[in-house]
């Protein structure tokens, strides 16, 4: 990378490759640590679908996998947007780069809600085993554990990618000022990578919990 | 790599024909897991949806996180949460399949 | 990546400071100055202050447990009380003392130093993990003033999460906070390591120190993450009766130690590799020889981060896991040995031949040595899993664990402290009386746990307020030990700050190699170098005929 005007190079760093190897570094460092904190859920899960293979089967047919799959679909269009967004904003393309982030948000936001919806439909059909609701499901006790590890990792990662909207919402901001360009390139794509990775995360909780 | 001031018109435009290509491919895996839940594939089902959500994660990361033009390093850092996700489920289906 | 010419290395020299006698001790003095800094110097000052705290509160813990122990008969504290004492006492000593104690204060201090860097990667998340850290320890005081927790550190499920009716929600939050702390520290050093190491600074000229720092950042960065989900699910069964845990409903309580041990089994290497660093920079300094078997050593120390990862199921060989797991996690169990053994035949070698100077820090260094070999040996008693099934939840685990932590990293925690405190601020101590400290410290250690490794062979189980009379005389000498321990522990804490008033100036008393001695001020400037160093050779290039200063 050429050394950039609107870079600035903080003291610890000679040059602005180094800093910038530096960012991408401590950035996938994190996901890396994010990862392992979804991981210790996942492993959860996949200990106990050893333990109780057929219960889950029979629960996770509760799960309405074509809102899932559509879930999913949307996901994966929020990660072209976001990677499309990211390539434009290198080319100085504001606002192409304005478009594709707020079609992100939009994406970001229309996965919550038909995610909410999902919670709706499942609140109604008696299948949240929270205090002082009525649990309906009348399965094996196991599948109330399918139904806790399904409203746990589905509302992390609904956390994790409400986290990422706000960020995108916030570079979406400096985009629009459009102060520091070059910046701006760097800003989009760290908080893209972030989104990539909450993206990926559900790739695998979509297959784990609708497609038992 | 991507920089700005250093991509011509032509690779500008390979990059989105690249990215939108890899977006199809993506939903068609998706078709193609989503499809697969219908076929009893008995205790292949595991396998081959999990296996499809990996492919899709090395696409994601391999293009749109563009790790294809990182260096090493990075790449290594990347690959690490992999690894250790390896040895978490590794040692713990060591006790949970042998109980 | 395209490359462009880099700017002349050193461009920020600064000489008005030099010219002006100025460091980064005085060159500003507000607290807003301290509050606020990106300095990792200052940083490592500002955790020097709050771990000090958090120690003398685990410590205050452990009287009062070594009080209570001196009868037979629960009455200096009954059975709730002692519970929460020793849970208090864990929960402090491993998250808020033990795993920052190294890393925070002389890996913040010392790593930048060491490479030739200006600062550490990132500055400003340097000073988050400080205020992360502190907000964790607020939660965690909290707890004890809402009538502390009574779990024990390890959080066990089903009790945790089901049974105990004390202030677990608030204690976990402590610990999940303080862990998030732990993880921007261990990325902000690796990342430092790799990009920021000065001209010719190869990884095969790095120092131990600057080695195991990095072994215990891979760890942090990894194993912090699953403690963060397992402490979390605790609370979310708590609060929202979402039971992830709960047998009733399918759930297995193990599950909850397989993911707690996944990060806690490594976290006990995050709590003795930065001590290996201390006391690798240690002993060739006062033997006057480079350190034996430099490569090993280094590799060693990535080796035992890697087999830390693979043993976690040797805390679970009766709970009821397979059998079949225990044997494997009994075998790797084994494998951490070698690179640990490595490590303690390569130190003794540096000696060998050595011109030996027992300054208070080598007191400290070969104190290490000995403790941890001790330590480690009866390790491998526990890892043995048909002898485990005597020893287990006894008085030996106890003892065997605080040979390695205690005796191990608090012995090199003060020994480090004591062997760069002339480069921190400038100034020498009285060296008689860390000679009494480290004796004092190291005659107490053990009069406190020799003593427990007897007890529990004798069958004395851990984590109980009373005991038969048959066991009182060990007990009574281990309690002795205990206040012996303390004043080995408070000596340093006065004659240290005496020297701040009344210690003599110094520059480089022991005659000590590396950048940090060699290439910096004492104390050094703002941004450590006047101009960025060139590495040309490995470390440690001392000499035999070479006195200390």
């Amino acid at each position: 990378m050429s050394p950039q005007a609107g870079v600035t190079i903080q003291t610890q760093f000679e040059t602005a490759a180094q800093q910038r190897e530096a960012d991408q570094l401590g950035m996938w460092l994190f996901l890396a640590t994010e990862a392992l904190l979804f991981g210790g859920i996942f492993a959860g899960y996949l200990g106990y679908r050893v333990l109780h293979p057929e219960t889950f089967a029979a629960a996770a047919a509760h799960m309405k996998v074509g809102l899932g799959t559509l879930n999913t679909a949307v996901l994966l269009t929020s990660s072209l947007t976001v990677a499309l967004a990211h390539h434009l904003v290198q080319q100085g393309r504001r606002r192409a780069t304005l478009v594709l982030l707020g079609a992100t948000i939009a994406l970001g936001c229309a996965f919550l809600a038909i995610k909410a919806l999902e919670y709706t439909l499942e609140f109604r059909e008696g299948l949240m085993p929270l205090p002082g609701l009525e649990f309906r499901y009348d399965g094996p006790p196991p599948g109330q554990m399918f139904f806790n590890l399904y409203y746990t990792m589905t509302g992390l990662h609904a956390l994790h990618l409400t986290v990422a909207v706000v960020m995108m919402a916030v570079i979406f901001v400096l985009v629009w000022r459009w102060r520091t360009p070059d910046r701006q390139a760097r800003q989009v794509e760290m908080a893209g990578l972030y989104w990539h990775f909450v993206d990926i995360v559900w790739l695998f909780v979509y297959p784990a919990l609708y497609l038992v | 790599m991507t920089s700005p001031g250093t991509t011509t018109p032509l690779r500008h435009d390979r990059q989105l024909w690249l990215l939108s290509a890899i977006f199809l491919l993506l939903q068609a895996l998706l078709l193609i897991t989503w499809g697969a839940h219908y076929v009893p594939l008995g205790a292949f089902t595991p396998v081959v949806n999990f296996g499809i959500a990996i492919i899709k994660t090395l696409l994601v990361a391999i293009f749109f996180m563009q790790l294809r033009a990182e260096s090493g390093l990075v790449r290594a850092a990347a690959g690490l949460g992999g690894l250790w996700l390896l040895i978490l489920f590794t040692l713990l289906l060591a006790d949970y399949l042998t109980r | 990546m395209s490359t462009t010419a880099s700017p002349p290395l050193g461009r920020r020299l600064d000489t008005r400071a030099a010219a002006a006698g100025r460091n980064y001790l005085n060159e500003s003095t507000s607290l807003r100055s301290w509050l606020l800094t990106t300095d990792h110097k200052r940083i490592a000052w500002l955790y020097l202050a709050s771990i000090t705290f958090f120690f003398f509160i685990g410590s205050l813990a452990a009287l009062l447990i070594r009080l209570e122990l001196i009868t037979p008969a629960g009455d200096l504290v009954d059975s709730d009380t002692y519970n929460k004492l020793f849970s208090l006492h864990g929960i402090i000593m491993v998250w808020f003392f033990l795993v920052p104690s190294i890393p925070t204060t002389l890996g913040n201090f010392l790593l930048p130093l060491m490479i030739g860097a200006r600062d550490v990667a990132f500055p400003r998340l340097n000073l988050l993990s400080w205020y992360i850290y502190t907000l964790g320890g607020l939660f965690t005081l909290t707890a004890t003033l809402a009538g502390g927790v009574d779990t024990g550190w390890t959080f066990y499920t089903p009790y945790s999460s089901m049974f105990s009716n004390t202030a677990v929600v608030m204690a976990a939050t402590g610990v999940f906070v303080v862990g998030f702390s732990s993880i921007l520290t261990g990325l902000n050093f690796m990342v430092t390591v790799h990009k920021l190491r000065a001209p010719g600074l190869t990884w095969f000229r790095l120092p131990i120190m600057v080695w195991t720092l990095y072994a215990t950042s891979l760890i942090m960065v990894l194993a912090t993450p699953v403690l963060s989900i397992s402490l979390l699910l605790i609370v979310l069964e708590r609060v929202f009766g979402i039971g992830i845990f709960d047998p009733a409903l399918g759930g297995d309580p193990l599950l909850f130690q397989h993911l707690f041990w996944f990060y806690s089994h490594p976290a006990v290497y995050i709590m003795i590799l930065p001590g290996m660093g201390v006391v690798s920079e240690i002993i060739p300094c006062f033997a006057r020889r480079p350190l034996f078997g430099y490569r090993a050593v280094a590799l060693a120390s990535l080796g035992i981060a890697l087999f830390g990862f693979l043993v976690w199921g040797h805390h679970m060989f009766v709970s009821g896991q397979s059998l079949y797991a225990g044997a494997v996690f009994s075998l790797f169990s084994f494998l951490v040995a070698v690179p640990s053994a490595i490590k303690v035949f390569n130190w003794t070698a540096t000696l060998y031949q050595g011109r030996i100077h027992l300054t208070g820090p080598m007191l400290y260094a070969l104190s290490f040595v000995g403790l941890f070999t001790l330590g480690g040996l009866t390790g491998l008693f526990l890892a043995t899993l048909a002898l485990d099934v005597h020893l287990h939840d006894t008085y030996f685990v106890t003892a065997h664990f605080h040979y390695i932590m205690v005796g191990g990293m608090v012995t090199a925690y003060f020994g480090g402290l004591q062997f760069w405190w002339p480069k921190m601020t400038g100034r020498m101590y009285s060296e008689i009386w860390a000679v009494i400290a480290a004796i004092t410290l190291f005659i107490g250690f053990n009069l406190t746990f020799f003593p427990q490794y007897l007890l529990g062979i004798a069958g004395m189980p851990r984590r109980y307020h009373s005991y038969p009379e048959a066991f009182q005389l060990l007990h009574v000498a281990s309690s002795a030990g205990a206040v012996l321990l303390a004043v080995g522990y408070l000596l340093p804490a006065i004659y240290l700050p005496a020297s701040l008033r009344w210690g003599r100036r110094v520059d480089n008393p022991w005659g000590a190699l590396g950048l940090e001695w060699t290439a910096a001020d004492t104390p050094p400037i703002k941004h450590n170098f006047h101009q960025t160093p060139v590495v040309t050779g490995p470390p440690y290039g001392y000499r035999n005929d070479a006195e200390p200063a």
